[in-house]
């Protein structure tokens, strides 16, 4: 039954619950087509076994611990891990009747922004296999739209669920910081990091951050505010007032930036009042970002010392070592005010910025990336690549924001745009609010089901 | 240009550079470090640092203990010495 293929997570969850197909049904199409397609596409640190009959199984992010599967956050350093314990987040899947398909691949410690600094090379964009298809989190990107994984779980720590989703056309949504447990979650950035879902469709993300979203005991910096109902907060139909920031459209291509002002208007359309404004240039938070994250980064992979985890400190790649010297000397003795304390003050001057436009309006959306995917290979001629192609997500990822990103368009190069909707601090229901109306209205343009058909 | 040495910083961070690596990550390093530097065109004179972006202040817990998250006793490769 092929064309189970294009119903979306939560449409499949009806038809079993309606006895048209069964678990054991779905899970054999998405694992026979994992099998087949992974080669080429290389979206897989590895696959399950077999096909479960008793629970629906989804491809996960591999900095997320599976007990008993290996978890490796693409780093030869981990190659022969098997965690003894399971994430939150995977743990509360498991409890809801979701086991994992696979461990999808990422940038090498999440470092990255295009999976091409992952130990177990890049994976291609289903879109266009010369093309990267954005990272971190790209495998999951690449399952769900070349039709691998009817969803996926990815992680955010700036743009690396936003940027993937856009670049292969999908929906994204990075929660909240806090919103999500990181329990269990291969750190990278601490105060950063953030799992959330990746879909083809918005009803599937606000399903799947249901299942995950809440205070968790075992992390100290998940949240204890009420977790809303993201199904009935999606269909509520509220007319928003939304701010475009001036600062987030210079330097977008015309062929990008009019796909864009389409966008605008088709939201104007539906009764929303829209306005342009101004936020801190984008420049401030890479510069904030890379020293705050850098430090975390020093800090988190200190752990990795050959004693718990079989690999040495000598299978490290070069984007990691980079990152943990860069972190390792803005928190010297000598430099931690002029760098890292500096950084932590310049991000209360970012969380500030964003509070005053929230005085203003009620949600904020741009281009969710500079540009659009770019060709395997082409990330090294970017000496700053990860931070400029995320650029646009770095601001509300220092305020600890949430966000989705929304295919809205096909570029030049028929490679899809994301259109990013920012909202305040767990504001998550205003945001699929606003999605969902969009969706509704224009059905992405087709592109996630145009992304699977490629690869039919 | 800044002051890194990257062959200190290796030995702080206990990373084995090749001497092609150091002269790779030295010539970054300073090229990121001269970038950041934009952040004090920023006044933050009067601007408290955060730590924690949604408020989130020392949370505590019982000490008990949780056979929930106890790991197999399979993980150990050497027998008990105590």
């Amino acid at each position: 039954m092929s064309s189970l293929l294009h119903y979306s997570f939560t449409e499949l969850l009806g038809l079993i619950s309606a006895g048209k197909t069964s678990i054991k049904e779905v899970n054999d199409l998405y694992l026979s087509r994992s099998q087949k397609y992974n080669k080429e596409l290389n979206a897989y640190v590895t696959l399950a076994d077999a096909s479960s009959s008793e629970s629906l199984q989804l491809a996960v992010k591999d900095n997320h611990c599976t007990k008993g599967m290996r978890t490796t956050a693409s780093s030869k350093v981990l190659d022969q891990f098997v965690p003894e314990y399971e994430s939150t987040v995977t743990s509360r899947l498991l409890q809801s009747g979701i086991a994992p398909l696979g461990k999808t691949n990422m940038d090498a410690w999440a470092h990255g922004s295009s999976t091409e600094t992952s130990d177990y090379g890049p994976s291609k964009n289903p879109w266009d296999i010369t093309k990267v298809p954005g990272g971190s989190s790209g495998g999951s990107a690449v399952v769900v739209a070349a039709g691998l994984s009817v969803a996926a779980i990815g992680s955010e720590t700036a743009g690396s669920i936003r940027l993937p989703a856009s670049w292969c056309g999908i929906v994204g949504l990075k929660p909240t910081y806090g919103r999500v447990s990181r329990y269990g979650v291969v750190a990278m950035g601490s105060s950063l990091d953030c799992p959330g879902p990746m879909t083809r469709t918005v009803a599937d993300s606000a399903y799947l951050l249901q299942l995950i979203a809440g205070h968790d005991p075992y992390d100290a910096t998940s949240s204890d505010s009420p977790v809303d109902d993201y199904m009935s907060a999606m269909k509520q139909g509220k007319k928003y007032t939304i701010g475009i920031p001036h600062e987030y459209l210079d330097g977008v291509p015309q062929d990008i930036k009019r796909n864009l002002l389409e966008s605008f208007k088709i939201i104007e359309s539906l009764g929303h009042t829209v306005k342009y404004i101004h936020l801190l240039n984008p420049t401030y938070s890479i510069s904030d970002y890379t020293i705050i994250q850098r430090a975390e980064v020093s800090s988190n992979l200190g752990r990795y010392d050959g004693i718990r985890y079989g690999g040495g400190r000598e299978l490290l790649g070069q984007e990691a070592k980079r990152r943990i010297m860069l972190g390792t000397y803005t928190l010297a003795h000598g430099y931690y005010d002029a760098y890292y304390k500096k950084a932590q003050k310049v991000r209360t001057l970012i969380i500030q910025n964003f509070a005053d436009a929230f005085k203003e309006v009620d949600l904020i959306m741009g281009p969710s990336t500079p540009i659009t995917a770019i060709p395997l290979g082409e990330s090294a001629k970017y000496s700053f690549f990860g931070e400029l192609m995320d650029r646009l997500s770095e601001p509300s990822s220092m305020a600890g924001l949430p966000a989705i990103s929304l295919p809205i368009g096909l570029d030049n190069m028929d490679m899809p745009i994301g259109l990013q909707i920012i909202g305040p601090q767990f504001a998550e229901g205003m945001i699929l609010d606003l999605a969902y109306q969009y969706e509704q209205n224009t059905d992405l343009f087709g592109i996630p089901r145009r992304g699977v058909e490629k690869w039919e | 240009m800044s002051d890194i040495h990257i062959s200190h910083l290796a030995k702080l961070s206990k990373l084995t550079l090749t001497t092609a690596e150091e002269e790779l990550f030295e010539t970054q390093a300073n090229e990121t470090v001269d970038y950041i530097k934009n952040l004090n065109d920023l006044n933050t004179d009067n601007v408290l640092p955060t730590s924690s972006v949604t408020g989130t202040t020392n949370r505590y817990r019982g000490d008990l203990m949780s056979s929930e998250r106890r790991l197999s006793p399979k993980i150990f490769k050497v027998t008990r010495i105590m």
